[in-house]
């Protein structure tokens, strides 16, 4: 044998699990490489289609991992000091070589992971995904739940980092959060204590969020995701084929049963994973190039910003703060109480428990917005465009004072010289 | 993972059969089975290696933007300038990329200025031939050998972002995006946008000459803020307002008042104008006055408009008009805000003893000095009538005109103590002392005479008459109660 | 489809597999490169130590930079404190006496040594390595005046020969 032909021998031994030569290669590859293994050999073609999924699981995903590597390299660059961790990121900013590109990649991923994961339950929601149509063996109510608690965890994770760069709009945004976490009954204040390691935002309170952002949040999101991911497989794959099996097993010929078609998990599913990939990629690229990432003057606890706004995604918790505080000669209205905990708990619970509620028939699984799932799509929505709602009033109509201005007309603030 | 659909080696090329489309079928029936090499999603590979080539495009964006940073051609610039003055072995030696003074002593300031000015301590480019930008630092041995690069950097003078390496956001310069950074470079173009005469000479870099050197007395180079230090112990502003703890407590303490937070001046609050003594609302807001004058919405404009009429911005404000020309309130605001907080390490706290303030008086140098100005005393037995109504009112006018800052019914504060003035002086005078001591000043010899002994000159308060006719009969009536 | 075609589609695959591959290891690249500091927080090799008649006659000690300056008479030199072994830094030892030692056929006359507290590397008066693993003696290093300040100024990144002497004028 030539040197060619056993490097050739080499490569294939590394790369055939990504190109199988036949059928039998295509099974046997799923269960020998690791990548793959939590893949079946086979879906089916609607299941990797654009349309019925959107990919935004997968965007999570390949996220989480963008945010993940740029995150470790960040830590070799960032000291979580009261003292030092701004000027680490002014050196991002200007002396680190890529520096920027890094600070801007892992920003504007963040919150893209934020946007995506919210997407993706919306996503399960309007094609009743958490439902478990015909199969015996689905209990896809608890990976509902488990997404649940895993767009939870990115909310932290997003949360705990946005404290790290210690200017202003990190220490104002991240008090705001720390007193909305406060306002819950009994326990409120505990929690805020443990949480900022003191009664105020200091060196304590970094290197706890410091703490959780690197490693307590991503790792939890780990084993979670790897639970989420090993549900699908147990709960017979996404929701959408419980169209065909429906299909199989009442012979209704009235069921869409286009892109039944089986595809070869290797190499046709993996490609498509390693374009969704790539094109996260290039759009996190994208914004990281041509968008500049927010540094405000360093932390100063003696002079708020006006206004000061907590992270756009509890936006709509300070806005529900602000509105649901009323001040009767009778009695008062604690918005903390109200607007932090009642609300936004009621709706978390409504959402989580909705997977085990919903009654709606087997047909409606898997499938956009079934004619029998009118109504709950009705009242989700509703609900979502409540958050966004406030989200974006809070985002451009609050001004200074928190008092309502159009967005063209804000008052200027003075400089100093 | 790129997928290896497609083998590498020509040998491993197999026939493909083109794909087959499934036909349609029922439902119930399960789909045979296709070929592994029959492509499902054909447009896929496509896709990637199309979005591989705008990743490409993006990627060579950022690349360009990283290999090209705005400080290259400076110093690509600065590299030709050297090889044109004095050959190319020194220009060998121009460093490249960031550089910066790193002064750990001084809370760990980072200035990057040297990034670009490049010539900062290169003797033999002073000329004026040379760029502005590359020009020597003048006053080498001077000032700067008390006030070494290395121990003081950049910033601590001329403001400005240190860390900074972009021109926008090192200069902070507010046009366009906002930079965020607290300290502007106080160089020609803020000490422009002021309206500064010798705005060439960047007077408002005082400012920071004067944070550290706030004790002393005067300094050489700053005009502004040693006439600020005159004109603060002239008019006695130590009456009521304190420093470090000592002075009057009628105004706020103005110890740290250059570190107050831009957040808590409302500059659009309305703006006031004074009709008849009192001030009125002009219609327009502070912010609106500013850009009526062409000043930035800032603290220092606010100043300056506060010191020309305390009472055009609070109109319930006790300080008094001075009248200060442009020259001055410039110089006062300069002062007021250098006084900010710092945290100098030991070796930078500079010598010499803290500013003067006006000889302070002790209670009982005050109660020993009636007699100072007292030839045309008339007899104390003097029978003093006075309306028990309007000395009430006076009493209030007293207080919230302000005279309290000054003057003390039996002690010698700013001004002389004012129990005796009733029996004293005669009331046609004390009318006009208060409606209008700078002619008093400027023609009675009375008046002239204190003013040689207090060294402040009385101010006015915008008195009418029928509120100096109170004052006066309160004047009386504490004249009567002469224990 | 022609095997013209096929060859075509080819090359173009393979031309957007490594456009793609580029990418990814641009970035990669890009972000190792940021390990790779531009600017430095340590102190600088060229300092000053202050003006010559405020140095003590004898050892001074600089700890920052681990520098020994000593004076005597118009005489001042300045040896390395940084062990040429491991990095630690050396101990300055007074003699009870001054005393000769012999270094191969070197002959030195000394009041004080060098001994390094890690590995026990021992040094003359003068930096020469008599003990211990340390592959060479500690290094001299230049010094001036600055014309501008008369601050005596020490240049560690340039070494001088052992013996140089800044004669103070």
């Amino acid at each position: 044998m030539s040197l060619k032909e056993r490097l050739y021998k080499v490569w294939r031994a590394l790369v055939w699990t990504f190109d199988p030569a036949d059928r039998a290669e295509a099974g046997k590859a799923i269960t020998r490489n690791f990548w793959l293994h939590w893949f079946p050999p086979r879906m089916t073609k609607r299941s990797l289609s654009w349309s019925y999924s959107l990919w935004l699981g997968t965007i999570s995903w390949v996220l989480f991992v963008i945010l993940t590597v740029t995150g470790v390299v960040l830590m070799f660059l960032y000291i979580p000091s009261v003292e030092r961790a701004y000027w680490t990121i002014k050196d991002l900013e200007y002396s680190v070589s890529w520096g920027w590109f890094l600070r801007n990649m892992h920003r504007w991923g963040a919150h893209m992971m934020v946007a995506a994961v919210f997407l993706h339950m919306m996503r399960v929601f309007y094609t009743g995904a958490y439902k478990n149509g015909v199969s015996h063996a689905a209990r896809r109510e608890i990976n509902w739940t488990v997404g649940m608690i895993l767009l939870v965890l990115t909310l932290l994770l997003s949360y705990t980092g946005y404290l790290l760069p210690w200017d202003q709009l990190a220490y104002w945004a991240i008090t705001i959060g720390v007193k909305i976490a406060e306002s819950v009954p009994i326990l409120g204040p505990k929690i805020k204590f443990v949480m900022a390691g003191g009664t105020e935002l200091g060196q304590p309170t970094l290197i706890r969020f410091y703490a959780l952002h690197v490693m307590g949040l991503p790792l939890a999101v780990l084993l979670l995701f790897s639970y989420h991911m090993w549900r699908i497989r147990k709960d017979e794959g996404l929701a959408a084929v419980e169209q065909f099996r429906l299909a199989k097993k009442r012979k209704d010929l009235q069921i869409d049963t286009s892109g039944e078609e089986p595809v070869y998990s290797t190499p046709w599913a993996v490609r498509r994973i390693v374009l969704v990939s790539l094109a996260t990629l290039v759009w996190v690229m994208f914004l990281a190039t041509f968008l500049d990432s927010p540094l405000e003057e360093p932390a100063d606890p003696s002079w708020t910003p006006n206004p000061a706004k907590a992270p756009w995604y509890f936006l709509w918790l300070q806005e529900l703060l602000a509105i649901t505080t009323i001040r009767t000669p009778w009695f008062t209205i604690n918005g903390g109480f109200v607007g932090g905990v009642v609300i936004p708990g009621l709706m978390g619970l409504a959402a989580t428990v909705w997977a085990f509620l919903d009654k709606s028939p087997a047909e409606a699984t898997g499938v956009w917005f079934h004619k029998s799932r009118t109504v709950q799509n009705i009242v989700f929505t509703l609900g979502v465009l409540f958050i966004v709602g406030l989200i974006l009033f809070a985002m451009y109509f609050r001004g200074p004072n928190w008092k309502v201005y159009w967005p063209w007309a804000w008052p200027e603030l003075p400089e100093i010289i | 993972m790129e997928n290896k659909n497609v083998p590498n080696n020509p040998e491993e090329k197999k026939p493909q059969t083109p794909p087959k489309k499934p036909a349609a079928k029922p439902a119930a029936k399960r789909p045979k089975l296709p070929d592994v090499k029959d492509d499902p999603f054909p447009m896929d590979s496509w896709l990637i290696y199309g979005i591989a080539i705008i990743g490409a495009f993006i990627f060579g964006v950022a690349a360009y933007k990283e290999l090209n940073p705005e400080y290259k051609k400076y110093q690509v610039e600065f590299k030709k300038l050297i090889e044109k003055k004095f050959g190319p072995e020194a220009a060998a030696k121009v460093p490249m990329g960031v550089q910066q003074i790193w002064i750990k002593d001084l809370n760990n300031r980072v200035d990057r200025c040297i990034t670009c000015h490049m010539g900062y301590e290169w003797r033999g480019l002073e000329g004026e031939d040379v760029p502005e930008v590359f020009r020597t630092h003048p006053d080498l041995d001077g000032l700067i050998a008390k006030h070494p690069f290395k121990d003081y950097g950049c910033t601590t003078c001329h403001g400005g972002q240190g860390y900074a390496t972009n021109m926008k956001e090192a200069h902070v310069i507010q046009k366009g995006k906002k930079v965020r950074w607290l300290e502007p470079l106080l160089g020609k173009e803020k000490s422009k946008e002021y309206a500064f005469e010798d705005w060439q000479k960047m007077p408002l870099m005082e400012i920071n000459c004067n944070t550290c050197h706030r004790h002393n007395d005067s300094l050489p180079g700053t005009p502004y803020i040693n006439l600020a230090k005159k004109l603060w112990n002239e008019k006695g502003c130590i009456a009521c307002h304190k420093l470090f703890g000592e002075g009057g407590d009628i105004g706020p303490d103005l110890t740290y008042e250059g570190s107050k937070s831009h957040e808590m001046f409302d500059i659009h609050a309305p703006y006031y104008v004074i009709k008849d003594g009192k001030p009125v609302p002009s219609g327009r807001t502070i912010a609106e006055e500013m850009r009526r004058r062409g000043l930035p919405l800032s603290v220092f404009s606010w100043h300056l408009l506060h010191f020309e009429e305390p009472k055009s911005i609070t109109p319930t404000s006790t300080m008094p008009n001075f009248g200060f020309n442009e020259k001055e309130k410039r110089a006062l605001t300069m002062l007021v805000m250098s006084w900010k907080k710092v945290n100098l390490p030991a070796k930078y706290i500079p010598k010499a003893g803290p500013i003067s303030t006006s000889e302070k008086a002790t209670p009982e140098e005050g109660a020993s000095d009636t007699s100072a100005t007292t030839e045309d005393t008339t007899s104390q037995a003097k029978e003093l009538t006075y309306d028990e109504a309007l000395a009430k009112k006076g009493e209030d006018l007293f207080d919230k005109k302000g005279c309290t800052a000054c003057h003390d019914l039996d002690s010698r504060k700013v001004g002389p103590p004012l129990r005796d003035v009733a029996l004293k002086r005669d009331p046609e005078w004390i009318k006009h002392m208060i409606m209008k001591p700078d002619s008093m000043i400027l023609h009675d010899p009375i008046a002239q005479k204190l003013l040689e002994e207090y060294s402040v000159p009385m101010t006015n308060q915008n008195v009418s008459e029928e509120e100096a006719k109170a004052i006066i009969e309160f004047l009386k009536k504490a004249a009567s109660e002469k224990k | 489809m022609s095997d013209v075609k096929k060859k075509r589609r080819e090359v173009l695959k393979n031309i957007g597999r490594l456009v793609g591959y580029g990418v990814l290891g641009g970035v990669f690249a890009g972000f190792a490169r940021s390990l790779w500091p531009n600017v430095l927080y340590e102190p600088p090799k060229r300092f000053r130590l202050g003006k010559p008649e405020d140095l003590a006659d004898g050892v001074n000690f600089f700890p920052e930079q681990r520098l020994f300056v000593f004076k005597k008479g118009n005489e001042i030199w300045a040896i390395s404190a940084i062990c040429q072994h491991l990095g630690c830094t050396v101990n300055f030892v007074q003699l009870p006496e001054p005393k000769v030692l012999k270094v191969g056929n070197l002959e030195i006359k000394e009041e004080w040594e060098f001994h390094c507290p890690c590995h026990g590397s021992l040094y003359a008066g003068d930096g020469t390595i008599y003990a211990g693993p340390a592959p060479r003696g500690l290094p001299w290093y230049y010094l001036e005046i600055d014309p501008a300040t008369g601050m005596l100024i020490v240049d560690t990144s340039k070494e001088v020969e052992k013996g140089w002497k800044f004669k103070l004028a």
